[in-house]
């Protein structure tokens, strides 16, 4: 086994550069909360425990978000990415992207919703479709 | 009692058997007398009935619309087809563990089965106990946390008036709930039915190779039987595990909508981490039967791959690690940290305890050769699990005991990738070694031919892709792209590519360079050199095809993620056009169900497209901000439609029970690629919201998952040696 120290130990060091290489290019990870205070020193950053709060438009898609545990703050999000599947108000979102705090603007190259494996009636029992943006009834879409 | 006590019932008899079981095990090993051993072998057969009873008391429960039991209740509804009823016993945690104890039930009435024949042989005859006793442990477990999730559970008639009240659901007049709340709209595909249980046989079927290995070690048998019994056990499950793992990504891509199978998930990365160390000791179990070396290695390798079937199982259903599949936690993850540490504690101190019989009669000669090869590739392959079980906790690692709140998102590519890159080499390189040690002018004799063909074909493959405007430029495909998380942001493509065609080029000159040998020697003629040679070794060769399954499925994956040809936020109307690659997709026809067709719970969007060829003639184009994203070089003007390719119809479903959207994504697959329309949303003006991709070589992962289990099935038939369990 002597003979394959060699081979081992070019796999580790090969390993401690990548994950050095790796380590060296991270980006933060915020809650909402915390993306408006001095923590966030500009560039890319993922946010956490963002819960969307308020859809204004599809296409291009538009939307606000909370912290999951709260109101406040929001943040008004823009992405050129598609609607993702499951999109609705009040639906966990990851972003990742940069924030501008004088516009209060989080521009997202990449969002992803929860994929929940179990399925969890509404408490009060309504049905409402959360996907649509609050100036167009979800009867919009039977008139087509 | 109903038919859900009497379920209930029959899981708490299932329970106090497996106690039953361990006595019998335990005084088959005491007093060496065979009656209890057999006492306990027959005891797995009633438990396998008395299991499947239990379950299927919960799936009549489900058929039969019982919705006042609380688990039947929350993953199924009236209007539910049948086939999805069924599933809904693994729809949700607590039926999942009943289901889960069902599958290892019948794993373990399967194991004492063969000891039907093993135990005739004297050493399959000791062991016999100590395998029993094991199964028995981990079965006890399962029944226990099944029974202590209780899938069984009547809401009490409060609960049930209050849902009835809330959501409008009628009751009989003893107030039972009359329809359910309906699974996951998610869910609702026949992926579903398939994917789970497929995953399930081969998490759970790790369980019978590790009460080998535990026996063994009990036992102190550790010579090579134990390890000749397993190698047929781990194939099949391997293969279970295989498929679970392709099929859960292609459910991803035929569901979500984002045109991809593999985000590195903590719940993906769990199903593959038994996946790496399993496929390790596939290739280990060569070395200790050659050569008898690596005996300690191989009883590591299988004791850490059941090990990480419990973890994976921790992982997905504790809530431990954040994943965007978010499984129900509740108090279940402390029983599996009890479980994992127990099973962890016994099996290295038995480990330890036998060491020095774990020592092999021989040594390693050579890094030139085969043993050498696979042992490097079981490195490799340990080391990509540590890798990826490592960064899946990496998040809550760093933020818990650290406070550092950074990831890198590109990680598990940066880091995974080289050795995925070497492993393929050592696949491709393998089989050119010999046992023992290898000349280098022997290696270069059966090395020259596939080097060669690996050249031609990569520059082949290439021409033939740029011919196809799929390929975008030369310094895309071989400069690395420091851009995006994607591989081909650090690691040049056409690396990949040459590796799966050199794999290929290898396995074939095998399989020449034997029948060769064949027809000269032996003077067959072409066609009975070929059956002969693999008839007569078929775990070798069927190995080969298990490799040209991975090249396929590599070119796959990297041609159909690398070439990949996307347009997002395309807005659209009926009878606009909008292009990708070199096809004209015109949405043609677009029908809303206002209400709810016949057996149908869901209102029902569908848009109907056509699919052309682009010709230079216009057309109305899409609007908005359509945003395209290309690596070959798709364009976003105007074109004009031609020769009729496909019709498709993409839909979007709402569920009014519970408000919600789901796409269904439409797939045109032909054989160079994908057309995949993604419709998410529109508005009241009429316009369409799409996300349209044009993924090249789809096929070829389904081709590659086909090769690797016709070659994995191939390999694991007795056809060829001696049966299981008597001779060997």
């Amino acid at each position: 086994m002597n003979k394959l120290l060699p081979v081992v130990a070019l796999f580790l060091v090969a390993l401690t550069a990548l994950v050095w290489v790796g380590l060296a290019s991270m980006i933060p990870v915020l809650g909402v909360a915390r993306l408006s205070t001095q923590e966030y020193e500009g560039g890319d950053v993922e946010v956490k425990d963002g819960q969307v709060a308020a859809i204004e438009s599809l296409s291009p898609l538009k939307f606000t978000i909370q912290p999951r545990a709260g109101t406040e703050p929001q943040v008004f999000v823009e992405t050129p990415r598609s609607v993702p599947e499951n999109f609705k108000v009040g639906i966990d979102v990851g972003l990742r992207g940069s924030y501008d705090s004088e516009t209060n603007l989080f521009s997202a190259y990449h969002i992803s919703t929860k994929c929940p494996s179990k399925y969890e009636a509404s408490k009060d029992g309504e049905a409402t479709d959360g996907r649509y943006p609050s100036d167009s009834a979800p009867g919009a879409v039977q008139k087509r | 009692m109903d038919v859900l006590q009497f379920g209930r019932a029959l899981l708490l008899l299932g329970t106090c058997l497996t106690g039953l079981i361990f006595v019998l095990a335990l005084l088959g090993i005491i007093t060496k007398e065979r009656r209890f051993v057999v006492s306990a072998r027959t005891g797995f057969y009633g438990l396998l009935v008395i299991i499947g009873g239990a379950a299927g008391c919960l799936v009549y429960g489900f058929v039969s619309g019982q919705y006042s039991n609380e688990y039947i209740y929350n993953y199924s509804e009236k209007l539910l087809p049948t086939g999805f009823k069924i599933a809904g016993l693994w729809a949700g945690l607590d039926g999942s563990l009943l289901f889960w104890t069902l599958v290892l039930s019948a794993w373990s009435a399967a194991a004492a089965l063969q000891h039907r024949w093993s135990s005739r042989h004297p050493t399959g005859r000791r062991l016999e106990p100590y395998v029993y006793l094991v199964l028995a442990v981990v079965t006890f477990f399962f029944c226990l946390i099944t029974w202590n999730e209780n899938p069984f559970s009547v809401m009490p008639l409060e609960q049930r008036l209050r849902l009835a009240g809330g959501h409008g659901i009628a009751t009989d007049a003893s107030g039972n709930l009359l329809d359910g709340a309906g699974l996951n709209q998610q869910l609702v595909n026949y992926w579903f039915v398939i994917h789970p249980p497929t995953l399930y046989m081969g998490f759970v079927g790790f369980t019978i190779p590790f009460a080998f290995a535990m026996a063994a070690l009990l036992a102190g048998e550790l010579g090579d039987y134990w390890i000749r019994i397993i190698r047929r056990w781990t194939m099949v499950t391997w293969i279970f595990l295989t498929s679970g793992v392709i099929l859960g990504g292609l459910w991803a891509y035929r569901q979500l909508g984002w045109g991809g199978y593999w985000a590195w998930d903590p719940v993906e990365n769990a199903s593959f981490l038994p996946w790496c160390t399993g496929t390790a000791f596939l290739h280990s179990v060569m070395i200790q039967e050659r050569r008898d070396i690596l005996k300690g290695w191989n009883v590591f390798l299988i004791l850490l791959t059941f090990f990480l079937t419990i973890v994976a199982t921790w992982m997905t259903r504790s809530g431990v690690v954040d994943s965007v599949h978010a499984f129900a936690g509740g108090d279940i993850g402390i029983w599996f940290q009890g479980f994992i540490f127990f099973i962890a504690g016994v099996a290295v101190f038995l480990f330890f305890f036998r060491f020095r019989a774990l020592r092999g009669t021989q040594r390693l000669e050579s890094v030139l050769s085969r043993e050498a090869a696979f042992f490097i590739n079981n490195l490799i392959l340990v080391l990509i699990a540590a890798i990826i079980f490592f960064l899946s906790f990496y998040d809550k690692i760093s933020h818990d005991w650290f406070g550092i709140d950074a990831k890198n998102p590109a990680m598990f590519n940066l880091v995974v990738t080289p050795f995925f890159a070497v492993l393929l080499f050592l696949t491709a390189v393998g089989p050119s070694l010999g046992w023992v040690k290898t000349s280098t002018s022997s290696l270069r004799r059966n090395l020259l031919s596939p080097l060669l063909a690996t050249a031609l074909f990569t520059v082949g493959v290439y021409v033939f892709l740029d011919s196809k405007g799929l390929m975008g430029t030369w310094e895309e495909v071989l400069v690395p792209r420091l851009r995006n998380q994607h591989p081909s942001a650090f690691y040049p493509t056409g690396l990949f590519l040459a590796l799966a065609f050199f794999i290929c080029a290898t396995v074939f000159s095998e399989f020449f360079r034997g029948m060769k040998s064949r027809v000269k020697f032996r003077k067959e003629d072409v066609v009975t050199a070929f059956f002969s040679l693999v008839g007569r070794n078929n775990r070798r060769y069927g190995g080969y095809i298990v490799h040209l399954g991975i090249a396929i499925l590599t070119t796959g994956i990297i041609v159909s993620s690398m070439f990949k040809i996307k347009k997002e936020q395309i807005s659209i109307r009926v009878g606009e056009s909008v292009e990708i690659g070199p096809y004209v997709v015109t949405p043609v026809k677009q029908d809303f169900n206002e209400v709810p067709q016949a057996g149908q719970p869901y209102k029902l969007d569908e848009v109907l497209f056509r699919v052309t060829r682009k010709t230079s003639a216009g057309l109305p184009v899409a609007h908005g901000d359509a945003d395209a994203e290309s690596a070959g070089g798709a364009g976003g003007g105007a074109g004009g439609a031609g020769e009729f390719v496909a019709e498709l119809k993409a839909e979007r479903r709402f569920y009014p029970k519970s408000g919600t959207w789901i796409s269904e994504v439409s797939i045109h697959r032909r054989l160079l690629e994908d057309i995949y329309i993604y419709y998410p949303d529109g508005d009241q003006q009429g316009n369409l919201f799409l996300t349209v991709f044009l993924n090249p070589l789809m096929i070829f992962i389904y081709l590659g998952w086909f090769t690797m289990l016709g070659g994995a099935i191939f390999a694991a038939l007795p056809i060829s040696g001696s049966k299981v369990g008597l001779s060997e």
